[in-house]
């Protein structure tokens, strides 16, 4: 292995000859806990990762260094103990994080920087455990309103309307109360409407993101998408190729909650234009029944929406349907996929 | 999966008793993950407080102190046994989570801020463990170190106490104008006092005052202290100190744990910690430490930990074995070690005589005195504790079999001479206090089993009678009551021999006659 890149004159390696001996300690007992640590690699992250972050925080305030340093270098520990960050990890995500996020926060790192860098860490994480979601928007979402944010808790309520954008749909109903809350500039940032927008404009396009799910927030600002009746996405796949379903699932409403099953285990469908999650769930599937209200779908595949209709040809046969108020879930004998129907 | 690692702390639950119930989606689980942040004050979702403490419990034991002694041992089921030795020594493997008692009774006396002595010989990290409590109390290293108070020959009242300021010395008209410079530690909420067997018997005194009343007194001026976790270690606790320990010093002491030896196919470990610089004192996670707050919140539970009553009843069936000796007086409430104690005389003259009772099978026997009230409660704390430490909110019988070798470990005097320990299986019990002390107890539950006394028990129905309270109880209803107790010393005087727990009985039914006969008479003035 190549060796590391030194770490170059600056406020981290200041802050680690004053401390050598403890920062030796806790990596020593960090081996000793039985974690593997390569020391090339931590040496490396520590420098290409690390140093930017602290120098971006000493640049500012240069009494926080220290702390920065030892707070930094404790959860990398620990992050290369458990393989999120390393040459072991398999989440690319965290180290962009770090990489990009971390060094654009310097304020609010100098407030609690071990808190802010797990948080944005965790973060990450979970939005990389939803398939589909796009922990790299996050990123790039949150470095932009990062300067924008007072203070840490104002940060991480952002992080939830731009999780919810970065493909969390689990998250929409807080992010969309949120949003309501937030100042005008970062919503706007975090939606990417232009920051000349009039917060009432803000204000009417989340209402109109709240009305229809499958409205993505620039389309609810500019009114210019026209609506129509439509398959907007096909939802789950055959588990063997990293879906939720062993067999073709069937489907049905909890409430106003979308669910679907495959005989062994309940699923919660949470999906809007941002992204599509299955959430387990412990509820069992009821006996198959028909739709009874404004919107039906004949077995020949012509659906009756309001005072609308529409012919989906591949929807001809389905074994079972499920209507939210918003979204038709149909499935199929022959499909593993939960087609969602909806005006978008 | 994730956890910490660097001062890692176990991850919860750390000791899963029940299957947790699927967890419900909640956003906040958005930051929740592979990091910790470390403590966040204004979050609202903590780790509850006994997790916390066993996570304190485990970080101890897994990352500090080398403690590889699981001496407090629980069951979860069948547990597979192996005997060892020419004395036939059983090595037990726990089904269930079980201890060191070198860290654990440590963590307990921090919980409820008692009074704990570590005993055995040098460099076995008696005060490295008081040390990190200290720690684990919010006090940085240094404040931990600067507190520790080192016994040593030399100590004056001043060295432990404080000094008067000199110019006040000089200046001051009359004593209360001496202002004191008093010892920080005295502030302080964890108390550390290194070697407290080397301190002249002065300065215990001084001591004494501090640790039984928590104030310090120098020229008139005092110093309240606050309510403090008190760790005393001693080399050798059999008086082998410098000084003679004073009794009231020793009755102070709430606890007593044992160093153990040190493993030798530990060295390993040590040698790691020599080369790499390790010192885990100096890297307690944040994540363990307690607020102030939290350590109040946690007695409070701890003290509203349920003792469920059949416990009780056995617990006190244990502890009146001992107090009573029928050859100390001809009165019955005198018939106590205590009077022969206070007599002076010989104590095997006593117990010489030749009462016809079962000397084996007399539990009573086997100590030189009973149990003080003091001891009683620390008993009830601890087993409390410990209960709240395994996540239960009821005592079990367990605990109080785990807990009670260490409570009474100082407080009940072994009679070596006793019939008891001539028996070649019971002879190690002399030395080895804390299997004794369990051993005793579970005599005394066996003892308890047999004469069916969850079932049988006609003076805890005449006590529970009792307590349900005088107002409005009939003449005719009283003297039913009276009635009752008469028969019953009646039965007892007709066939029985006395013991420990007769003992108690009949002072009790002696009570509740005499509260019934008072009462009649002010019924009868009352007409």
């Amino acid at each position: 292995m190549s060796a590391a890149p030194l770490l170059g004159a600056g406020p981290m390696a200041d802050s680690l000859k004053r401390n050598r001996e403890a920062f030796n300690a806790r990596f020593a007992m960090a081996q000793r806990s039985g974690a593997r640590i390569d020391r090339e690699a931590f040496m490396t992250h520590l420098s290409s990762l690390v140093d930017p972050i602290i120098r971006a925080i000493a640049c500012q305030f240069s009494e926080k260094v220290d702390i920065a340093t030892t707070d930094l270098y404790e959860l990398s520990l620990e992050l290369f103990a458990e393989n999120v960050l390393g040459n072991q990890s398999r989440e690319a995500a965290i180290q962009e994080g770090w990489r990009t996020l971390l060094p654009a926060v310097p304020r609010l790192l100098a407030r609690d920087p071990r808190r802010v860098a797990a948080s944005v860490t965790n973060a990450i994480h979970q939005i990389g455990q939803n398939e589909g979601a796009r922990p790299h928007e996050w990123i790039a979402n949150m470095s932009a309103i990062g300067n924008m944010c007072d203070d840490l808790h104002r940060f991480f309520e952002a992080g939830r309307i731009a999780a919810w954008i970065a493909g969390c749909p689990q998250y929409r109903p807080e992010a969309i109360r949120i949003a309501r809350l937030l100042p005008a500039p970062i919503v706007a940032s975090l939606f990417g409407f232009s920051d000349q927008i009039p917060t009432s404009n803000i204000h009417s396009a989340i209402d109109a993101i709240t009305a229809n799910r499958w409205l993505s927030a620039p389309e609810a600002v500019s009114g210019a998408k026209p609506l129509q009746l439509r398959i907007v996405r096909l939802a789950g796949a055959f588990r063997g190729f990293g879906g939720a379903f062993l067999r073709p699932p069937t489907t049905w409403t909890s409430g106003t909650q979308l669910m679907a099953t495959d005989g062994e285990v309940s699923w919660f469908l949470h999906t809007d234009v941002y992204g599509c999650i299955f959430r387990r769930s412990q509820e069992p599937a009821p006996p198959p029944s028909r739709l009874n209200g404004p919107v039906k779908l004949s077995n020949y595949g012509e659906l009756s929406w309001y005072n609308e209709s529409v012919k989906l040809p591949s929807l001809v046969g389905w074994t079972s349907v499920a209507f939210d108020g918003q979204t038709l879930a149909v499935t199929l004998p022959s499909s593993h996929h939960v087609f969602l129907v909806a005006r978008g | 999966m994730f956890g910490k690692l660097i001062q890692r702390v176990s991850e919860a639950p750390t000791n899963p008793q029940a299957q947790p119930s699927t967890r419900e989606f909640d956003v906040a689980d958005l930051y929740q993950g592979p990091a910790s942040a470390g403590p966040q004050p204004d979050s609202a979702e903590k780790a509850p407080l006994d997790e916390k403490l066993r996570q304190a419990y485990f970080w101890v034991v897994n990352r500090a102190i080398i403690s590889p002694y699981y001496d407090i041992e629980y069951q979860d089921g069948p547990s597979q046994t192996f005997t060892l030795g020419d004395q036939h020594c059983k090595l037990t493997l726990p089904s269930g989570q079980s201890y060191s008692s070198f860290v654990l009774l440590p963590l307990l006396t921090f919980a409820v801020r008692r009074k704990c002595l570590f005993v055995g010989g040098p460099g076995r990290g008696k005060t490295s463990s008081a040390m990190l409590m200290g720690i684990l109390a919010g006090y940085s290293i240094k404040e931990v170190r600067r507190a520790i108070q080192k016994g040593q020959p030399q100590m004056t009242v001043s060295d432990l106490l404080g000094n008067p300021i000199p110019s006040d010395l000089v200046t001051a008209k009359s004593m209360d104008q001496v202002n004191i410079a008093w010892r920080k530690w005295l502030s302080m909420r964890v108390k550390i006092i290194d070697e407290y067997n080397r301190i002249p018997t002065r300065t215990q005194s001084a001591l004494l005052t501090v640790m039984a009343d928590n104030y310090a007194e120098v020229l008139d001026q005092t110093i309240e202290c606050p309510e403090s976790a008190w760790y005393l270690t001693a080399n050798d606790d059999a008086g082998g100190g410098t000084y003679q320990v004073i009794e009231a010093l020793k009755d102070r002491i709430d606890i007593v744990v044992k160093a153990l030896h040190f493993n030798s196919r530990f060295i390993g470990e040590l040698l790691d910690r020599i080369e790499q610089g390790i010192k885990p004192e100096e890297v307690v996670p944040a994540q363990i430490i307690f607020t102030p707050d939290e350590w109040d919140e946690m007695h409070k539970l701890i003290l509203a930990v349920n003792l469920p009553g059949p416990l009780l009843r056995r617990l006190e069936f244990f502890v009146s074995q001992f107090e009573f000796c029928e050859a100390a007086a001809s009165q019955l409430e005198y018939q106590t070690k205590d009077t022969i104690k206070l007599s002076g005389l010989d104590f095997t003259q006593f117990t010489a005589t030749e009462t016809g009772k079962d000397k084996l099978k007399d539990l009573g026997t086997q100590t030189r005195n009973g149990l003080s009230v003091r001891a009683v409660m620390t008993v009830l704390t601890f087993v409390k504790a410990i209960a709240f430490f395994r996540g239960s909110r009821e005592v079990s019988i367990e605990d109080v079999r785990q807990i009670i070798p260490f409570v009474l470990h100082d407080k009940l005097i072994q009679d070596p001479d006793a019939p008891f320990f001539e028996k070649p299986e019971n002879a190690a019990f002399r030395s080895d206090r804390v299997s004794w002390i369990r051993k005793i107890f579970d005599l005394a539950c066996a003892e308890f089993d047999r004469l069916e006394m969850d079932r049988i028990d006609p003076v805890g129905d005449l006590s529970d009678q009792f307590d349900k309270g005088l107002d409005g109880v009939s003449e005719k209803q009283a003297r039913a009551e009276l009635v009752k107790i008469e028969r019953l010393l009646s039965d007892w005087s007709k066939s029985r021999k006395m013991y420990g727990h007769l003992y108690d009985d009949a002072l009790k039914l002696k009570y509740l006659h005499q509260r019934y006969t008072n009462y009649l008479k002010w019924l009868r003035w009352k007409r």
